[in-house]
């Protein structure tokens, strides 16, 4: 327990994070608010320690201390490059150190994030209650933007999920928890490179949850990360469902990952077509004037086929180039905010 | 005379129905019998319920409901989807579906409603045109397409779709099952075989070799995938269901290579979990080889109206044949078969010529040209006084090139307007054309029937040799039991008897009925000892 203990770098923590059962990565890390006073504020803030102790617990602790340790690293490590490169989209990286504890022969590790005043994705839709389209539309805008800072250095999120969309009251959404993310020019270095799904199995792109992988990092990274974010599109504008929840509905049973034994290819002509019409129930839930570009915006993100992901204009020279997906959402969002749609 | 049926020994060539129906018929999920090999995903379900436990709001009870609908319902998924129907107003038309998907609350699904009209198909062929452009990487659009352009008999359109099709998914069993059945339909019998032979999947896929060994059988040639399809069958970690086909083809090889006991086997195998095509196929094939009668409860079972629709001829149950044949031909629109054994039952057995060129002129819709139908349509016409335009009805096709069975009934056809037309001499010179031509064996009952159509003819205009020649021709059908001889002979008696009383001629037919069995345009016998079902 790091309860009341200040840290050499001025934060001192305030109170554990309320601990979600199993909540994933949970099991090695621990969460606490931590707050730090700059001046006559108070700066409150979110802080990740790594859970050595449990380490320890593990039958093969070697195996499971390279594996957490090098795990936070990567993360600490990805989370500098994103300050250092002033990427405004994603959560920022407020301070990272160590704490000795005196009564315990375990450091502990943290790295401290800024706090999220409203929450995530989740929470965002709860407190607004009824639709909003241009707050939607400018939300999902942000969260592109992000993503595409992320494309940029050559990091793919991997793991972008309504519960990893943080919120700000004053600067709109960021994207958090690079635990899950992959580096183009450090592909052995990445904690969860080596899985076929890296983030949560249940927004994972139909390509890798069938066993899929490509061995193009672009087409297997980043295609995943459009499809993520093709998720979200869904997400905020039917309230909160996943698309692979509705298309698993449209995909007949057999043709289910558990009840296919075959590769991906064979499966895909019934994916695509459980696709178009999972397209067309999605659609129901958009309003009108932005039904269509939406519709082709979910088109280029989550097409079944990872080699067709993308703009069709980038599809030769830079196919997963996020640019005109975000210069679209801009659009409709602006419109929207004008209400000239 | 009527003909009832194509040219080619039934061969068990792919069904081609919708995508969805196909679907959900079960004929696309994997052969193989799979294990289910389910991610570990308990910490992903914990991690929402917690988040639902502590926010009881409608995002949080979807993110909950979207994951338990991918990974496998808990207590608290059904709370949360409860939540949301619950609270109705408040959701997303989607979070709703989802909901009650996982509570498996029936959703209203649209029904499937066959095509029946042009102008139905019209309007699906324009929904389809519209999906094509919304959907165009959709290889199933794409052969949903070519089914109607088919049944409108726009050939080179539905080959364009196929062929589109075949690009975007060119292994897919559908695609190529559907794409096969086409060329059948087209008579291109060797590109159907070549497509399926080349194709990378056919070897591994029961349903693909069955389809080649079919394909084969109607071109005549022999099956490159035979002795593997035989293979494949004993592998018990296949569903029998998904084998069905495969057993009845290679069953309908033995058979036409006169291995009765061999083909008896596979039929039965076919028989374990059969589809409709393989159950009609055993149907069609029972009396030829000595299988048995299909039970009745398999045939009610399995809802498969060919198969049923066979059935009720084997016990000359007209007008069921009547009914059957106009399901099966909503089944399957495009396919000559149920507009030729219908408008055949009703000109022929039920006296209905208006009725039979009505239902083979709409065959002709789907099957410009068909020589069967063609012959049926002015058969009909001429029944009704209508021989000039029998005449150009029958112009449709050309006699030279119709397959030899079809040859002969149109020739007798021709001599039938002829006859009613007035030129007795020509119509009497066609038959006999028509006789002379059914020298084979197995025309003996085309042989028969044309001599029972020519002394019919001659006896309502009371020539008294006629009347001898129509009680030999009689007698010879009677004996001809395994074919629709003696039914037909019973119907064209009435007429012949009362030409008889006109003109004063003492006239004697004994007749003798006995159950019998359709195959192409004849009657096996049927032998009442045992009914076939499922090998146990």
């Amino acid at each position: 327990m790091m309860n009341g203990v200040e840290l050499v770098n001025g934060w001192k923590v305030v109170s554990q994070v309320p601990k979600a059962n199993g909540a994933t990565g949970g099991n090695f890390s621990v969460s606490y608010f931590v707050e730090r006073k700059e001046g006559k504020r108070t700066h409150r803030a979110f802080l990740k320690a790594l859970n050595l102790r449990r380490i320890f617990d593990e039958k093969d602790f070697t195996k499971a201390m390279e594996q957490h340790t090098r795990a936070f690293n990567f993360e600490k490590e990805t989370l500098e490059i994103c300050r250092g490169k002033k990427m405004k989209r994603i959560a920022k990286l407020l301070d990272a150190g160590e704490y000795r504890p005196l009564q315990s022969p375990y450091p502990v590790a943290y790295i401290i994030f800024e706090l999220a005043d409203g929450g995530d994705a989740r929470h965002q839709l709860s407190k607004l209650g009824a639709f909003n389209l241009a707050w939607t539309l400018r939300t999902l805008h942000q969260i592109a933007v992000g993503l595409q800072q992320l494309h940029g250095e050559g990091i793919a999120h991997q793991d972008l999920k309504p519960s990893n969309v943080l919120f700000f009251e004053s600067f709109g959404a960021k994207l958090a928890d690079l635990g899950c993310a992959d580096a183009e020019h450090l592909p052995h270095d990445s904690p969860r490179g080596h899985l076929g799904i890296a983030g949560d199995p249940n927004y994972a792109p139909p390509e890798l949850v069938y066993n899929e992988v490509s061995t193009d990092w672009r087409t297997r990274r980043l295609g995943c990360d459009h499809y993520l974010l093709g998720s979200l599109v869904v997400f905020f504008f039917t309230g909160g469902a996943s698309f692979n929840a509705i298309l698993q509905n449209k995909l007949h049973h057999s043709h289910w990952p558990q009840h296919w034994p075959h590769d991906y290819r064979t499966v895909l002509p019934y994916v695509k077509n459980a696709f178009e019409e999972a397209l067309i129930g999605v659609a129901k839930d958009i309003p009108e004037p932005v039904q269509k570009p939406i519709i082709e915006i979910l088109r280029w993100l989550c097409a079944p086929d990872p080699k067709h992901r993308g703009h069709p204009s980038d599809q030769h020279i830079s196919q997963f180039n996020l640019e005109r997906i975000i210069s679209a959402l801009n659009l409709l969002a602006t419109k929207a905010e004008y209400e000239i749609l | 005379m009527a003909a009832n049926s194509e040219t080619k020994d039934r061969q068990v060539v792919p069904r081609w129905r919708t995508f969805r129906e196909t679907l959900a018929a079960g004929e696309l999920s994997s052969a193989a019998v799979q294990k289910s090999k389910q991610i570990d995903a308990t910490e992903f379900i914990l991690e929402r319920e917690n988040g639902w436990q502590e926010n009881k709001a409608i995002p949080f009870a979807l993110d909950l409901v979207s994951a338990a609908t991918i990974l496998g319902k808990t207590d608290k998924s059904i709370e949360a989807a409860e939540f949301i129907l619950e609270n109705g107003n408040f959701a997303s038309e989607t979070g709703k579906r989802l909901a009650r998907g996982l509570l498996g609350i029936q959703q209203q699904e649209a029904t499937i409603i066959p095509l029946q009209s042009r102008i139905q198909i019209h309007d699906g062929l324009k929904n389809l045109k519209a999906n094509r452009i919304l959907q165009p990487k959709n290889a199933f659009v794409w052969v949903d397409l070519a089914r109607l352009y088919t049944l409108l008999g726009q050939n080179e359109q539905a080959r364009q779709a196929l062929t589109i099709a075949l690009q975007l998914a060119p292994t897919e069993r559908f695609v190529v099952r559907s794409t096969a059945r086409f060329l059948h339909h087209i008579d291109e019998y060797d590109e159907a075989v070549v497509l399926l032979q080349k194709n990378s999947r056919t070897p591994h896929d029961p349903w693909l070799i069955a389809a080649e060994i079919a394909a084969s059988g109607a071109a005549e040639r022999s099956p490159r995938f035979a002795k593997l399809g035989s293979a494949i069958l004993q592998d018990t970690n296949l569903s029998p269901f998904h084998t069905s086909e495969l057993a009845s083809a290679l069953g309908t090889l033995d058979m036409s290579a006169g291995k009765h006991r061999h083909a008896n086997q596979q039929f039965r195998k076919s028989l374990r979990k059969p589809t409709q095509n393989a159950l009609a196929q055993a149907v069609w094939a029972s009396r030829r080889t000595g299988l048995g009668q299909i039970s009745a409860e398999l045939l009610a079972e399995t809802k498969a109206i060919e198969a049923q629709t066979l059935d009720h001829a084997n016990k000359r149950e007209w007008q069921q044949v009547m009914d059957g044949a106009a399901k099966w031909g909503l089944e399957e629109g495009f396919s000559p078969r149920p507009p030729g054994l219908a408008s055949c039952v009703a000109t022929s057995l039920l006296n209905k010529p208006e009725l039979g060129e009505e239902i083979a002129h709409k065959g002709l819709e789907a099957n410009p040209r068909h020589p069967g139908l063609v012959n049926n349509k002015a058969f009909a016409q001429i029944l009704q006084g209508k021989a000039e335009e029998a005449l150009k009805t029958l112009a449709l096709v050309d006699i030279a090139s119709a397959p030899r069975r079809l040859r002969i009934c149109l020739i007798a056809t021709y001599g039938l307007a002829y006859f009613r037309l007035g030129n007795e001499q020509e119509g009497q010179r066609l038959y006999r054309v028509a006789i002379d031509n059914a020298k084979e064996p197995e025309e003996l009952g085309l042989k028969t029937l044309a001599s029972l159509y020519l002394a019919r003819e001659e006896a309502m205009r009371g020539n008294k040799q006629a009347f001898i020649d129509f009680k030999k021709a009689y007698e010879a059908a009677e004996k001809q039991q395994e074919t629709t001889n003696p039914a037909i002979a019973e119907n064209l008696a009435r007429d012949v008897e009362q030409a008889a009383a006109r003109h004063g001629v003492k006239l004697e037919i004994t007749k003798q009925i006995k159950p019998i069995i359709v195959e192409r345009d004849f009657f096996i016998p049927i032998s009442n000892k045992k009914q076939i079902g499922p090998e146990k």
